[in-house]
Formats: C-alpha cells, structure tokens, sequence
C-alpha cells in the first residue's frame, strides 16, 4: 500500500551551480522578465528560440532537461485544452473542415501562440523554484516587497508566514499518513461506496488533523515568543542576500535575451 | 493458531536513492495467551514490524500470517485479517475524532459491521475491563485526562474483540503510576487469552512483564527468547548497548562477590534471598 509516501513536495533540486548561486532577488525579478518577454510573443519562429534557450538554462543550473519537462506534467491537459478551443474557435480563413467543426489558418497560428506561451511560462516559472530554496525564496520576496511596506503593506509577515507554511507541509503529510493508518487499523474503509460516502469516510482523518493542526500552530507560537519574536523590525539574518556583479551580469544577459527574442518576434 | 513471522525482511522505497532496509530476516511467533515484547532503539524498525502484523505494510520478502492467512492474502480477506489482529499505534490520542466516547469507541466495531446490541455489549465490557468508569461514555474524548485517553484509544481498539493487540510504546509520556496501572491491564488481557505484542524501548518494562523478548537491532534480531535468557546473556555480552536495569547490575554485582542470589526484578524477592544468605 503506497499511502501518501509518494508525493514528494517542494521541487527544489540543490546543486552547485551558477543559477543555484545567483541572488534569490535577482533570479525572481529574472523570472518576471523572461515570463513577461513570452507574453510578448506573437509568432511561432521564437518559441524556438525559447525552447534553445530553455535548453541553455538547464545546462547552466546543472538540471536534466527531463526533470525541467517533468514541471509542464501537470499543465499538460491545461495547455491542450487551451490549444484545442483556440484551434477550433478562431474564425478566419477555412483551410479544413467536418461537419460542425472547422479550422482555420488563424486558429492554427493562435492555438500554437497560446499553447506554446502557456507551456514555456510553466517551464521558465519552474526554473525559478528549481534552483531556488524555499527560505531562499521568501527572503527574497520579503527584500523585493520591502520599499512597499512604507504604505502598510506587511512584507516581513507574508515572508515568514510562507516560510512556516511551507515547512509544515512535509509534517502535515507524515501526520496525515499516521492518522490514516491508525484509522485503517481500527477498521476505516476509505475506499468504498460513492462520493458522499467517502467523503464521510474522510471525517475520522481530517478531525484530528485539525487538532493536530491548531495544537502545533499554538506550540510554534509559543516557541517563537519564547526566542523573543517581535516582527521584523530590527531584525538581523544569519545570512544576509547579497547583491553580487554576477547577479548584475546575470540581470543585464537576461535583459538582453529577452530583448533579442522580441527583436526577433518583430521581425517574424 | 499464532501470528507467524517468517523471515520477514521489509524494503522503504525499493529502488530510489531513498531505499532503506528496515528489517532483514526477522522470525517472530505470537501465541494466544503470551505476552511477547519487542525491544530496540530508534529506528530499529519495531515499528515497522508493527505495522506488518496487521498488514498496512507487506512484506519484501519472507512472510507474515494470522491464523494461517498471508498478510498478502486477497483485500476480501484482508479486512478480517486486519480485525483480529488490532494495533494501537504510539501516541494513539492523535486519532481521537468523535463526538464523544461511546462513538470512538463504537468506531471500529460499526466498521466491522458488528450490530447495534453486539457494539452496545463490546464497548461496555472494554470499558470495564481497561477501567474506564461509564459516566465518561457521553462526554468528549477531548476533555479526557492523558491516560484516560490513552486508555480510551486502546479500548477503542479492543472494543472490536482482536485475538491478537500490538502496542507501539503505550506507555510513551505517562508517569510511573499510569504506567503501572496500565500494564497490570494488558496483563489481566494476556489472561483472557489474548496475544499482546508490546513494543518499546524500555528494557526493564521487557524483562518485567513478557514471556518472550524479541531484540532488534538496525533491523535485525539480536535475541529471542525468555526474559531469563536475556538476562543471562545480557550478563555475558553486551546487546546494543542495552544496561542492565539498576536492580539487575547488584545482583550481579553480589554474584561477583560469591553471594547465589536470583536473577530477579523484585527488590523483596532479592532482599529475601540476600537475608537468608546472610543468615546461613
């Protein structure tokens, strides 16, 4: 019996690379950039470039091209769906047609726009949580987000309520696995009848999860308080971002690429 | 007919980098009426074995049964497998969920498909026998003491008639009084004939209460037997690193010194033996 033992959570793959080093801010606000050069896209000639590039990156932050596709999985469906209404719903030019359904030569160019933006924003986004860790990723946020807490905006509590919630998930996955076992023990049968059935079936899991739940978030609160938590003001860090030449290179490259591609998709 | 270990060797996440051996080669039988206590540290897969004599986990290789039915026996099979062994997993009040006591406690019997009387009669009777007073049926399970809870999680097990308990560390975070009251329960058990699997990392709380002690080690069995033998071996070698419980080291301390006394763990018995010595 698998259980939940085969989610694996958080896709962070640590390796020593010059991506993996690279500052939290500048791969984030690198991130924005590539995803926005892609919305920017109109012809099919560039997504090529993308993929090359897309190809470049993951030799340049040690990551097997699979395990980067391996990101796309679960928008697969999404993306073909997305292709698929295009593909068949933009009026224009009939260059096919059967019955009801009709394609056009607009609707081909457009299917293949949406889909191909769709696939690479998850592609590229997914860079940014493959070389990054997560605390990484939230000191990161919370330096970006700072300038902004002049109006009120709570930078420091967003960072650090993403930081527990995403140390908790592995926990509450092991707690879940326990409870489930103990109620299988006891005679629970969690995989049978309709949907109302195993819904109620569920109940004798997610109550004492609940309870598990609240019980930790008010021992964690307590354990903060004790080490004196007061918010982030005034608060130093262990290690400090560092905002190095390299992050510059990286940012203007960058900046660069994406410049060349829409010079590019102008072109087309 | 006992629960058979045979062999048993259990793989976590065969094939990926995560792969680790848990047991390798472990045999174990669980009569009717005996107490059977497994000892070991850590992550010496006790509580994996646990999990395999009631079937949540199956075998890599070698073989688990029940009354002569495989743990890898067909889901049908299965369920009534999984009745008449029950497990009482370690710190089981993380599993409390119902509206009150009654309803915990009739959980596993409705799932059993036991009736309405038949439920009515097994949990009054658990109840009596694991010393839960009956006023407590109506309340919340939540607003139970620790050991009260803790008791009300393995009679909630009990309440669905297993022949056969196995109990992670019961009595993890209960004080010495709890502790006491509670095994001289799940002894009062053994005497109506149930086959109790203990499991713990307590040494003394083995030698005290078992019949038979199965050691584990990094998944592997360093000793099974009667707690007398342990105790002898114990004596000779040293079986990982497990200390002799304080009472033991002066018998053996006495012994040294030519003095015949009894391996035992009760403080009068030696004291009689030590005073009939001294006197002779």
């Amino acid at each position: 019996m698998k259980f939940l033992n085969h989610l694996t959570l958080g896709q962070y793959v640590p390796a020593d690379s010059p991506v993996h080093r690279l500052d939290p801010r500048c791969k984030i606000l690198s991130v924005v950039i590539l995803l926005s050069g892609i919305f920017l896209m109109k012809h099919p000639i560039p997504f090529v470039a993308w993929g090359l590039f897309l190809v470049v990156l993951s030799r340049f932050s040690r990551i097997p091209l699979v395990v980067v596709m391996r990101g796309a999985r679960p928008v697969v469906i999404l993306v073909l769906f997305t292709a698929a209404i295009h593909l068949f719903l933009t009026k224009g030019n009939i260059i096919w047609e059967w019955g009801w359904f009709s394609i056009t030569q607009e609707g081909l160019l457009m299917a293949f726009r949406m889909g191909s933006r769709l696939f690479f924003l998850v592609l590229y986004a997914g860079f940014l949580t493959l070389t990054t860790s997560p605390m990484e990723l939230s000191d990161g946020l919370e330096r970006l987000f700072r300038p902004l807490q002049r109006i009120g905006f709570p930078a420091h509590e967003m960072a650090m309520m993403m930081t527990i919630a995403l140390r908790f998930i592995p926990t509450l996955f092991d707690e879940t696995d326990r409870i489930l076992r103990a109620q299988l023990a006891r005679g629970a049968d969690l995989d049978q009848g309709g949907l109302f059935r195993r819904i109620k079936a569920f109940i004798p899991v997610l109550v004492p999860l609940f309870v598990i739940v609240f019980q930790r978030a008010e021992d964690l609160a307590l354990a903060m308080e004790a080490r004196c938590y007061r918010g982030g003001v005034g608060r130093s860090r262990m290690n400090p971002l560092e905002w190095k030449m390299t992050d510059t290179l990286a940012m203007a490259a960058t900046v660069a690429v994406v410049a060349v591609f829409i010079l590019l998709d102008t072109r087309a | 007919m006992p629960i058979k270990v045979d062999s048993l060797c259990h793989t976590y996440h065969p094939g990926t980098p995560l792969e680790t051996v848990a047991l390798s080669g472990v045999n174990l039988v669980v009569e009717p009426g005996t107490w059977v206590t497994v000892v070991g540290q850590t992550g010496s897969g006790k509580s994996t074995l646990a999990q395999h004599l009631n079937a949540l986990l199956v075998p890599t290789s070698g073989s688990v049964s029940v009354d002569g039915v495989l743990t890898t026996t067909e889901p049908m099979k299965l369920r009534s497998l999984r009745r008449k062994v029950g497990l009482v997993f370690q710190y089981p009040e993380h599993q409390l969920f119902a509206e009150n006591v009654f309803e915990e406690m009739a959980f596993g019997p409705k799932n059993w498909k036991f009736s309405e009387s038949e439920t009515r009669d097994a949990v009054a009777r658990t109840m009596a026998l694991l010393g839960l007073p009956e006023e407590l049926l109506s309340r919340s399970p939540f607003h139970l003491s620790g050991g009260q809870k803790r008791r009300l999680c393995i009679a909630s097990v009990l309440a669905s008639r297993p022949d056969y308990l196995v109990l992670d560390e019961p009595t993890a975070g209960m004080d010495a009084t709890g502790r006491r009251e509670l095994l001289g329960t799940l002894k009062n058990l053994v005497k109506e004939e149930i086959g109790l699997v203990h499991i713990t990392h307590d040494l003394e709380l083995a030698l005290g209460m078992a019949d038979r002690v199965l050691v584990l080690e990094k998944g592997k069995t360093v000793f099974w037997g009667t707690p007398a033998s342990l105790m002898d071996e114990l004596l000779d070698r040293q079986i990982l690193g497990l200390r002799l419980p304080p009472l033991l080291e002066v018998v053996s301390g006495l012994r040294e010194y030519g003095f015949p006394v009894p391996f035992t763990l009760d403080p009068e018995k030696l004291a009689d033996a030590l005073a009939g010595e001294m006197a002779s």
